[in-house]
């Protein structure tokens, strides 16, 4: 499993708008009495990165989570996407879906999203060699899912610990 | 076999002689000097005029016309025939000592012009008696070519309906053009079972109601049939080239008269005239896709047979592309017990003891249990299929049994056919049922039905997997497979059989015989629109008996049904 941190030099310079704010921030709040204020700030930090994790996930995925997002993936992720889906676009902003838990630990978003799929023909059926003949070996989808994904922080920060698409 | 011009068996099954390109070119060389045969009289549009043919991808061409029925073509004078239909001449020739021919469109009014070079040998098809042909639109008016969008033209303007025509020797075809790509006809007079047949075609309109249409009979005698066709006056003239089943030269042109049958629907989007969705880019000269299913199935022998069906062999075992609009199985035959006392054929006992077990007994044998599955279209018409243990051919029954009145039909599918083992051969059983609370149905059975005749369904297997069956005559089932645009493409054929079950409730199969070998069974429901069947193959793979279920869509139905009046 690959251990790049979130927070290294590549993903800030991604994030950066979203991460910048926050920063901003900091540095007066750790002047400030503890009035809640320190919480709400973590809080808010930890939905935009969890934000961009999310949005980093489906900028990178193209049908292999595993594969090609391990780096956002708690090393016992569980995946279950839809067979032959090759790219994840949102329909639901995952700001306006995220539940994060009190303890800041642990956050769950389920999202509407379209899934574009592409089935591959690859059996022995007849029509299914037809289409290979014609040059038509594979058919693309677009199909409106949902999406739920839970996120758990760690040493390393926020993680993708589930995948789910139905 | 002795040769036959017209076979008695299918096509599929006759071995056509692979003539070699010396036995061609001796053939056309007397041929040549008089030019294509012809009961009708020579058009004389041409004579004494000189024609220069010019396009900008295809050649230059120059054709010299006498007044003694001949014309001079490349230095080389050679006899040709001339047929005109309203204001569109067609003249065609051999072109002395090559195995080279030509026929060509003209239009007396627009100058336009399309030229159909043919020659035999040297590719791009696989054997030398298959005509090929290459196609170029152009004009034979002097100035600058127009623009392609201007010139005959490749269309689609022609798929889905549907033509009966009888040339002037009497033979008549019925035409389905239900693809762009290809073409499915029945030879009414020339051969005698009535079926059809599948092969690559050319669709080329030439005005508003003139089209030109050509195809080859590929995988069979390779000859070349063309026609040009008046759609107002349903008027035809055309030409054959090629050589039939006993090797003889057709080299002939015909006037026909034609009869609408209809036209069913076409699955494009509303705007789109592509035309060429198969066309294979950068291909050779005369290149196409030319589907060839022979030469890609698996062809195994009895004893690979035995040993693959030993080693693999599948029921109901994993998803099928076929079935993924199906409808799930059912259990409702659980702990129900039948028998089935086919006419003519065995006693087949059955306990269902599961939702995908059941114990059979064969004309009072022992008990055996075989893994089965059942679809119930409609209440108490149920479709089960299952293998039976321990038959030389490797039977495998696909039954349909309509408990609420007493009558069963089966499929039974084998291996071990004549011609290639692994390929299915199949027979049709009618029989009754008798079981506690069935009632008898005395000599009442289920029968053979002309109502599918004619029709088309679109079949949505899973996404992306579409095709169109065509019921085209009694024996025949032709399938159609979509282009991702919604072109018909590629289309086959092999025999089928359909009976009826219940109004609107049909039982049937196809059998794709040489070419890939699958038994295909599907009891269709007009009424859902849907379907609920098995498909029974073997191959290098092992002997599968699978799902089949897809979504329809009522295409149409071509009116063809007086052409069958035996069925």
């Amino acid at each position: 499993m690959h251990t790049q941190s979130l927070y290294d030099r590549r993903s800030f310079l991604k994030s950066g708008a979203v991460v910048a704010a926050p920063l901003v921030i900091i540095a007066p709040a750790a002047v400030m009495a503890d009035d809640g204020s320190r919480a709400k700030l973590a809080r808010l930090e930890d939905e935009r990165a969890i934000a961009a994790l999310t949005r980093e996930f489906l900028r990178q995925f193209t049908g292999d989570a595993a594969g090609q997002c391990s780096a956002l993936l708690a090393d016992n992720c569980a995946i279950s996407l839809t067979p032959g889906v090759k790219r994840i676009s949102a329909i639901t902003a995952i700001e306006d879906a995220l539940l994060l838990d009190d303890s800041g630990t642990s956050a769950s978003a389920s999202l509407s999203c379209t899934a574009h799929e592409a089935h591959l023909f690859e059996g022995d059926t007849t029509i299914e060699r037809i289409l290979r003949w014609q040059g038509d070996g594979i058919h693309h989808t677009q199909q409106e899912r949902a999406l739920d994904l839970a996120f758990s922080k760690g040493r390393g920060g926020w993680k993708i610990v589930q995948l789910q698409m139905t | 076999m002795a040769l036959q011009a017209y076979p008695d068996v299918p096509l599929f099954r006759y071995a056509f002689t692979n003539l070699s390109e010396p036995e061609i070119a001796s053939k056309l060389r007397d041929a040549a000097a008089s030019g294509p045969q012809s009961s009708a009289p020579r058009d004389p549009s041409v004579a004494g005029k000189s024609f220069h043919f010019s396009s900008t991808s295809g050649p230059s061409l120059q054709w010299i016309f006498g007044t003694d029925g001949t014309l001079r073509f490349e230095g080389q004078k050679t006899g040709y025939h001339a047929l005109t239909l309203d204001h569109v001449t067609l003249f065609a020739h051999l072109v002395p000592g090559t195995m080279q021919a030509y026929a060509v469109a003209w239009d007396q009014t627009s100058s336009l012009a399309t030229v159909f070079e043919l020659w035999f040998g040297g590719g791009p098809a696989p054997q030398a008696r298959e005509v090929n042909r290459a196609i170029w639109h152009g004009t034979m008016a002097s100035g600058p070519v127009p623009e392609a969008n201007a010139l005959h033209k490749p269309t689609l303007r022609l798929e889905g309906r549907a033509l009966q025509w009888t040339e002037d020797n009497g033979k008549r075809t019925i035409d389905y053009y239900l693809s762009v790509a290809y073409t499915h006809w029945v030879e009414l007079d020339r051969l005698k079972e009535g079926r059809g047949y599948s092969a690559p075609a050319d669709y080329i309109q030439l005005t508003e109601d003139i089209y030109a249409y050509t195809r080859t009979e590929a995988e069979f005698s390779g000859l070349w049939h063309m026609y040009l066709m008046d759609m107002n006056r349903l008027e035809q003239v055309g030409l054959r080239l090629g050589f039939n089943g006993a090797d003889e030269l057709e080299f002939y042109m015909f006037p026909g008269t034609g009869e609408w049958l209809g036209q069913i629907a076409r699955f494009e989007a509303f705007g789109e005239t592509g035309a060429e969705p198969l066309k294979i880019k950068d291909g050779k000269k005369g290149e196409r896709r030319v589907y060839r299913p022979l030469a890609t199935m698996d062809k195994m022998t009895p004893a690979e047979v035995n040993a693959v069906v030993a080693k693999d062999t599948h029921v109901f075992d994993k998803p099928s592309p076929m079935a993924g609009f199906g409808t799930p199985p059912t259990d409702h035959l659980t702990g129900k017990n039948f028998s089935v006392r086919y006419d003519g054929g065995p006693v087949m006992d059955y306990r269902f003891t599961s939702a995908d077990s059941l114990e059979y007994r064969k004309d009072g044998g022992s008990w055996i249990t075989a893994r089965y599955h059942a679809w119930e279209s409609v209440p108490g018409v149920f479709i089960f299929g299952h293998l039976l243990s321990g038959m030389a051919d490797h039977d495998g029954h696909i039954v349909v049994a309509d408990v609420e009145r007493g009558m069963a039909t089966a499929f039974r599918g084998y291996l071990n056919t004549p011609y290639i083992a692994n390929e299915a051969g199949a027979e049709t059983w009618f029989g009754k049922l008798v079981g506690d609370g069935i009632p008898d149905p005395g000599t009442r059975r289920h029968e053979r039905t002309k109502d599918l005749l004619g029709r088309c369904f679109t079949w949505e297997y899973s996404p992306g997997l579409t095709s169109m069956h065509l019921y085209s005559t009694p024996n025949t089932v032709s399938w159609i497979i979509f282009t991702p645009s919604g072109h018909g493409g590629t289309q086959w054929s092999g025999t089928g059989d359909f009976i009826k079950i219940r109004d609107q409730l049909y039982f049937a199969r196809w059998l794709e015989e040489a070419c890939n070998g699958t038994l295909g069974t599907i009891l269709i429901n007009m009424r859902t629109m849907h379907d609920a069947g098995i498909g029974y193959h073997c191959g290098a793979k092992g002997l599968s008996m699978s799902a089949v279920g897809a979504m329809a869509r009522h295409a149409g139905k071509i009116d063809v049904d007086r052409y069958f009046p035996e069925a």
